[in-house]
């Protein structure tokens, strides 16, 4: 990677890929992969259309670099496009008979032991994430992997933040009920 | 719902956010958080069970698309289609420019053979469930109750459409691609004959398929 930008300038590499640097673009690709796969794999549960929506987000990033306006995270802007993609997907998938989006509400409950240390199970939390619906799959993540504020989350999915706040307490319930049940499993 | 209620409901809905990192300490939330954290165990639980499945979700899930990835990305980036060096480029890359997709398929197999066993929940009996089949298929949990196929995907054909005949068949990949482009797939025995058979009226998308 010959790069004249430090991993640390995202902002600077767009503007040298805005000018055709495909040394910029691989440092940009390397930089954020992990982030736009991620997000991506969350939303669809499936490594070949979470690859697939790398691919054209990172090809968009190269057609579009120019359009990058600084108003929010360069990994917001990202994930932003990631976005629209993985919806499209998911659209799809349910035209297709796929996935329901149920939106259960689960009433809090005390945390117990047991459940403590099954959220400290990391097969198992992905296990009960991957059965989320997609809307509460996708604020989990942003929240807890990505650590974006409610805020954010709000602009992106351009919903207001108390909806954000309540899909995140939705999810986390819903992920204490999975877990539960594991823990209940005899070993 | 009595005031106390109403102020715990809130407050644990605050909580993510103060495990997060993203809520401002000097703001008045934060503050009242923290006091009720001090005055509530069920709160301070609450927040444990969330670091803890924070934690959890951070680890590592296994492998990036990586090098592959970025190569087939590079194939794509023709100079001429970037911002700057054109304004009228902006559409979908040329037709004709199908070449990358044994590169793209290998990319992604191999990103899925590694993910597959993170992703997909383990069935009662403990044995693997690939992500090709479908839920609650029944898949050869050994190599002796499954028959190996050994199949070429055209070049023409797309990820997802590759995906799709996989799903189909409730094929996983063994192995692959060689220097030919030939994956190995395993498909239960009983089911084999039926798989070969859609595979090879699977026109325009496998060139070829054969048993071990």
């Amino acid at each position: 990677m010959n790069t004249t930008a430090s991993p640390d300038q995202p902002a600077a590499l767009l503007q040298q890929i805005a000018q055709g640097s495909v040394p910029a673009m691989e440092t940009f690709y390397h930089l954020f992969e992990r982030t736009v796969y991620r997000y991506a794999l969350a939303q669809l549960s499936n490594p070949f259309d979470a690859a697939e929506v790398l691919n054209d987000v990172m090809l968009d990033v190269w057609r579009q670099a120019g359009r990058f306006e600084g108003r929010s995270a360069v990994s917001t802007w990202l994930i932003g496009m990631a976005r629209h993609k993985a919806l499209d997907r998911l659209r799809a998938r349910q035209r297709h008979g796929g996935e329901a989006l149920p939106d259960d509400i689960e009433d809090s409950a005390p945390v117990a032991e047991q459940l403590l240390a099954a959220a400290q199970d990391a097969q198992r939390v992905r296990d009960c994430m991957a059965r989320l619906p997609s809307v509460q799959r996708e604020v989990m993540h942003l929240a807890f992997f990505e650590d974006m504020g409610y805020e954010a989350i709000a602009a992106l999915m351009q919903c207001p933040p108390g909806t954000v706040k309540s899909r995140v307490h939705h999810a986390k319930e819903t992920l204490k009920k999975c877990l539960n049940r594991w823990t209940a499993q005899p070993a | 719902m009595s005031e106390s209620m109403d102020r715990a409901a809130r407050m644990t809905q605050e909580l993510p956010w103060l495990v997060n990192g993203s809520l401002p300490e000097s703001g008045l939330d934060a503050q009242a958080l923290r006091q009720a954290l001090a005055d509530d165990p069920a709160l301070r639980s609450e927040r444990v069970f969330l670091e803890r499945l924070r934690t959890s979700l951070q680890q590592d899930e296994g492998a990036l698309p990586g090098e592959l990835g970025w190569r087939r990305l590079q194939q794509k980036l023709d100079p001429n289609s970037s911002e700057s060096a054109a304004t009228n480029t902006w559409g979908r890359p040329a037709a004709n420019s199908r070449w990358w997709r044994p590169l793209a398929i290998a990319a992604s197999v191999l990103v899925a053979v590694q993910t597959v066993w993170l992703l997909n929940p383990t069935s009662e009996d403990g044995s693997y469930v690939p992500m090709s089949a479908p839920p609650g298929a029944s898949v050869p949990a050994a190599p002796a109750e499954a028959t190996v196929l050994q199949v070429q995907p055209s070049p023409q054909a797309t990820l997802l459409e590759w995906q799709a005949v996989l799903q189909e068949i409730g094929a996983q990949v063994v192995s692959g691609p060689s220097a030919s482009g030939v994956y190995r797939i395993a498909v239960p025995q009983a089911q084999a004959e039926q798989a070969q058979r859609t595979l090879e009226q699977a026109q325009g998308l496998i060139n070829h398929v054969a048993a071990e």
